[in-house]
């Protein structure tokens, strides 16, 4: 019994430790954003200051480099969504001898390193006399991204119930309704997800976009060029904003995931109720909850 | 070509013709256009270099031209003065005969430029191992390529030793409600820009990073550790950065794993380390061998953590390849080295598969 909670009492510990080797790390170079000091520490602390956050938004190059990510990112959505799509409607219509060849050259490009597909989308695209730029990037990344959004496609298709599209058909409707008005809708989630994924990706892809973006820049890139050659705190301002997107998101999604638990839990327990005082009841969602 | 008749029947039957031309058109651009083609022209490009010799020859050739063309113009314009020193008009008709031979001869040797300009700018290719042999054969790419296979290595086992115990506490020790709180800490790094997460690392590792000045206060080390010029900044970044590649997979099984089957056996007397090894590490194998993959494949082909964390002494290979497409000017030989890394990618991919017994369709999910 002993032994069993000293056992557990050292799994705590490490939960706490691995939880604090992901977070102070971020801690500190969020902090460091308002030390007077010029290079980015928080030792020695020279007080604190704004000024980083004013020189960031003054910082015409990197506005345009994240001009640049956004652009990017709509398009990599535009592609990938339809590309992903396809791919995942395609896949479920084959044999599977067939599908596992197709599936594997489809998720091939996941587990290709980044770099590589940069560097195949930039000597492809040279034959044609296209060279790096925002176009180019915009293909390598998409190559990629589309098995992501297939997956994420293929996921949720793999629930669908086959027999709704049958019914429709024989019901008259053709093929273009039975797309638009049932495969749509029931995938309008995942689309949203999947819009989402995609432009994270694009956002924070490096390694295929260096080789690709020749001699544009996108907003990693820029980052990238300021941690490499000198830097200010502007970065560390930079980082605080970025850490403060992902928290607010992550609260306000674990948040909204509470209260869709509660509100299921609370309608649950009005059909049981219902249930319990009129067994014959039409419909247990007219009692109040 | 039976069966692929019944296929695009079923195509129509399913979604029409407009939606059919649009599933695989689009299909067929993504794989042709974007994955295999590319791909392909890689490959094709590392198996060839540039045939120097004829491109030389080229270039000796042009000189003689111009040599040729230069002593042509000397001419004509000596003719031409002679010209106009001429008196009678029997004599100027027979320089101006002479000037329009000239002339014509200099056209001549305007015209056998054209091959030979081509030869330059698109020189003729020589296929081969050349650019293989040149890995093979440079001491400096080719210790930087076993590095960067062992470090990954390193890093993949480290990821895992550090992640194990998490996902399995996550998976099987804590309730729902605990999870989620610790997800979101394990996420919200993985939400910030890699490079700004490296950067965290440079200032926790750098001469008078967090690290040194504790380690100096403690009284363990005299002099600040150098952790940027050795690999340990690299192998502590790329575990830092990717260990969330090996969480999720190995959480995504060992939350299948019925509890109970921890619980019996427990009850029949099994110590921690044997339901570890007998029953959650087997349960957990498609798991592990997913966050293996996903985690060398990403250590092997990043740029960012080495260019920041790796200092100049301790290049990784995708730098190498980067310097040969964008300092080198050698696409051909950055091709092939970028091949080189694919493969070990490959053969990676496929020693684990077969190691842990799991088919590719269940890497993705």
């Amino acid at each position: 019994m002993t032994s069993k909670k000293i056992l557990s009492l050292f799994t705590h510990a490490y939960v706490v430790f691995f939880l604090c080797y992901m977070l102070l790390p971020l801690a500190i170079m969020a902090a460091a954003a308002f030390n007077k000091h010029s290079i980015p520490t928080v030792m020695p602390w020279k007080g604190a200051t704004l000024e980083w956050f004013a020189i960031l938004f003054n910082d015409g190059i990197l506005w345009k480099a994240v001009v640049n990510s956004f652009i990017i990112g709509a398009g990599v959505i535009c592609l990938s969504i339809p590309i992903g799509l396809a791919g995942a409607l395609f896949l479920m219509q084959l044999s599977s001898k067939a599908r596992s060849l197709f599936y594997a050259v489809m998720v091939s490009p996941i587990l290709t390193p980044g770099v590589i597909i940069g560097i195949s989308t930039l000597v492809f695209w040279n034959t044609f006399g296209v060279s790096g730029g925002i176009f180019l990037t915009i293909i390598g990344q998409t190559t990629f991204i589309s098995s992501f959004c297939m997956l994420l496609f293929m996921a949720r298709l793999q629930r669908f119930d086959k027999s709704l599209e049958e019914a429709a058909l024989d019901l008259g409707a053709s093929q273009h309704q039975v797309f638009f008005r049932v495969v749509l809708p029931f995938l309008r989630p995942t689309i949203i997800t999947a819009v989402g994924i995609a432009f994270l990706q694009s956002f924070e892809n490096y390694n295929t976009t260096l080789f690709v973006i020749g001699a544009q820049s996108t907003m990693t890139i820029r980052i990238a060029g300021m941690v490499r050659l000198g830097l200010t705190p502007e970065v560390n301002a930079l980082a605080l904003i970025f850490i403060g997107l992902t928290v607010t998101a992550a609260i306000a999604y674990e948040l909204k995931r509470r209260a869709e638990k509660r509100r299921q839990a609370v309608q649950k327990e009005a059909a049981k109720q219902a249930d319990a005082m009129a067994p014959i009841a039409p419909g247990a969602d007219m009692v109040p909850a | 070509m039976n069966s692929s008749n019944g296929m695009f029947k079923g195509f129509l039957y399913r979604y029409g013709k407009i939606m059919t031309a649009y599933i695989l058109l689009t299909v067929a651009v993504w794989i042709m256009g974007m994955i295999l083609l590319p791909q392909f022209l890689m490959v094709d490009y590392s198996f060839w270099a540039v045939d120097e010799v004829a491109q030389a020859k080229a270039m000796n050739q042009v000189a003689v031209l111009e040599t040729r063309l230069d002593r042509l113009d000397a001419e004509i314009r000596a003719a031409q003065k002679e010209m106009r020193a001429a008196g009678d008009a029997a004599e100027k008709d027979r320089i101006s005969r002479r000037i329009a031979d000239l002339e014509r001869r200099a056209g001549e040797v305007e015209a056998g430029f054209v091959p030979l300009d081509k030869a330059i700018s698109d020189p003729p290719r020589a296929y081969g191992l050349k650019n293989y042999a040149y890995l093979a054969k440079n001491t400096l790419h080719r210790s930087i390529f076993f590095k960067t296979m062992v470090v990954s290595l390193t890093v993949t086992f480290t990821a895992f030793l550090l992640c194990y115990p998490i996902a399995y506490y996550l998976a099987q020790v804590v309730n729902k409600q605990t999870a989620a709180v610790v997800f979101i800490g394990l996420i919200t790094p993985y939400w910030v820009n890699e490079i700004l997460r490296t950067f965290a690392w440079l200032m926790m590792l750098s001469q008078n990073g967090l690290i040194n000045i504790a380690l100096q206060a403690l009284g363990i080390v005299d002099a600040p550790v150098d952790f940027l010029n050795n690999n340990s900044g690299v192998i502590i970044g790329m575990v830092y950065c990717y260990v969330l590649f090996m969480v999720f997979p190995i959480y995504n099984t060992l939350d299948t794993l019925d509890h109970n089957q921890i619980e019996a056996a427990r009850d029949l007397g099994a110590g921690w380390w044997r339901i570890h090894t007998r029953i959650a590490i087997p349960h957990a194998k498609p798991g592990i061998a997913v966050g293996c993959i996903m985690t060398f494949m990403v250590a092997a082909g990043t740029y960012a953590v080495p260019s920041i964390l790796g200092g100049t002494s301790s290049l990784w290979f995708t730098q190498v390849i980067y310097s040969w497409f964008f300092d080198g000017g050698n696409w051909n030989q950055g091709s092939a080295y970028a091949f080189v890394l694919l493969v070990l990618c490959i053969v990676f991919i496929m020693a684990m598969t077969r190691l842990f017994k799991v088919r590719l369709e269940d890497i993705a999910k």
